[in-house]
């Protein structure tokens, strides 16, 4: 069963703008899935279609589950989302309160919540400070805080947008390192195309809220007409790969 | 950015620190209602009352500078109303302080007593709001009573007050900087207006997507109440200790008399 399937999805704002002009897509257990793309291609629409924040026509299917107003509990369990902004993200005085906001609306004990707190904080490199306030932390911590916030409610399925903007190099680091360490189906929507290549196996260009490819991340990276005609271009790391790999200049 | 919060210092370690909010909360209610509850005319009574959280405050380590700069930023009402009272209230009282006695205008008087409540009323409010952090202070009244709601309402208001003050900042600096000449007071308004109205319908965007990260996480409208923690030995001491302080002071007559 695949984790997330998604068929001929559309969705327009209230403005009348389609922000998803009719995608299909299916990604299986545990694949790494990059949703690239240039500035309103529909990215985080797609993820907020995903968890049923937006509502549209078509069907989309998590992990079996048909989205529908019985099954939105169950899917917004198994679909942790990471917001592109921290701050939409950690809404609570302190970070130890935020991680466990999703967990204690499940019903579990003070110990269990307080395990799961404490190991989601260790997860993401922050154990011990769970009593910091969010205005507080640097941004590359209040990012790692906010996939704790998910990760204690124990996903199958991580949706991450823009997961490594805004970082400097060293938390840029540490977010790739975090994401390639998780065993989950990971989403993530990014303009972030060398982190794409480290992380993810399979690449989705997105542009007017259509799917323009869907392939292997290092092929769809790669193709530089598609990249350009899409705003986007080859990752450098592509680029100088093949300038390396160029038969060297005859002497004149 | 930097912030000046008022919890600054809510994080140190003391013995103060470490009282359950509610103690210090309850304490500071008592106290600050026996202080200005005494007679409008009492002024050398007044000024033991000074002592406790001045007290407070040096165990807890939270530094004075910062309480009583605090102290002056919230005194322009109390000075404005101890002032109208010095020049309005006529009449002569009594006046005792220790062996000297000394017949003074009753508003001198009456307007000290005010400013002496004012300064430990304020003493005794910055003990608890610099030594306990707001959102425990906020689940602190909302166990002995605040309704629910009110105190999830007041953690928000001051976990993004931090995010509104960052926006707000930053779309000052992108004023001034493009302010390269004499703009009138019609241009300054005009951007004043603009900045305020971008920032209001930001903070709805921003409003609406943490309404929705709460909704992906599970939220049905009510933040689930933590388990109540026990009060200790010393939670129950404090308070009991600022019973006895009050009631020492308030039976100073007795006592002294005696």
């Amino acid at each position: 069963m695949p984790a997330v399937e998604i068929e001929s999805l559309r969705f327009a704002y209230h403005n009348g703008r389609e922000a998803i002009a009719g995608v299909t897509c299916r990604v299986g257990r545990g694949e790494r899935v990059a949703f690239v793309g240039p500035n309103g291609a529909g990215k985080s629409t797609l993820f907020l279609l995903l968890v049923g924040v937006l509502r549209g026509e078509g069907a989309i299917r998590v992990e079996g589950n048909t989205l529908s107003r019985s099954t939105l509990r169950q899917i917004r369990r198994s679909v942790g989302l990471v917001f592109q902004h921290p701050d939409d993200q950690l809404f609570m005085p302190t970070i130890a309160e935020d991680v466990g906001f999703g967990p204690a609306q499940t019903g579990l004990s003070r110990d269990e919540l307080d395990a799961r707190v404490a190991g989601a904080l260790e997860a993401v490199g922050l154990g011990g400070l769970g009593s910091r306030e969010p205005h507080h932390l640097s941004g590359g911590e209040k990012r790692a805080a906010s996939l704790a916030t998910v990760l204690s409610m124990e996903p199958g399925i991580l949706a991450l947008d823009e997961p490594t903007t805004g970082l400097d190099p060293r938390s840029r680091r540490r977010a790739i390192d975090l994401l390639e360490r998780r065993e989950q189906t990971l989403l993530v929507a990014t303009h972030d195309l060398e982190m794409v290549l480290e992380v993810c196996s399979r690449a989705v260009l997105l542009d007017e809220g259509r799917i323009v490819a869907d392939g292997r991340a290092r092929d769809v990276l790669a193709d530089g007409a598609l990249m350009e005609a899409h705003g986007l271009e080859v990752p450098l790391s592509i680029r100088l790969g093949a300038r390396r790999s160029e038969p060297p200049h005859p002497p004149a | 950015m930097h912030h000046a919060s008022m919890d600054r210092h809510a994080g140190l370690e003391s013995p103060i620190h470490r009282l359950d909010a509610r103690a210090k909360l309850v304490a500071a209610f008592v106290y600050t209602a026996a202080a200005v509850s005494e007679p409008r005319t009492e002024f050398a009574g007044l000024l033991p009352y000074l002592v406790p959280p001045l007290a407070v405050i040096l165990i807890s380590g939270v530094p004075l500078r910062f309480v009583f700069l605090r102290v002056l930023l919230m005194s322009p009402f109390a000075l404005v109303v101890s002032a109208a009272n010095a020049v309005f209230e006529t009449g002569h009282v009594t006046v005792t302080l220790g062996p000297w006695n000394a017949v003074v205008r009753e508003g001198f008087v009456t307007g000290g007593a005010i400013l002496l409540k004012y300064l430990i009323s304020a003493l005794a409010l910055l003990a608890l709001a610099t030594t306990t952090r707001l959102y425990r202070l906020a689940g602190a009244m909302s166990s002995l009573g605040l309704p629910r709601l009110l105190a999830m309402q007041v953690t928000f208001v001051y976990r993004y007050l931090f995010v509104v003050v960052d926006e707000l900042e930053r779309r000052r600096r992108a004023v001034e900087v493009r302010t390269v000449g004499q703009p009138g007071v019609g241009q300054r308004a005009r951007a004043a207006t603009g900045a305020l109205a971008g920032l209001f319908v930001r903070s709805l965007d921003r409003a609406e997507m943490v309404s929705a990260a709460m909704c992906v996480r599970g939220f049905d409208g009510m933040v689930p109440r933590a388990a109540g923690e026990r009060l200790g030995l010393a939670d129950v001491g404090f308070v009991m200790c600022a019973v006895i302080v009050v009631a020492l002071l308030r039976g100073r007559g007795v006592w002294l008399a005696g």
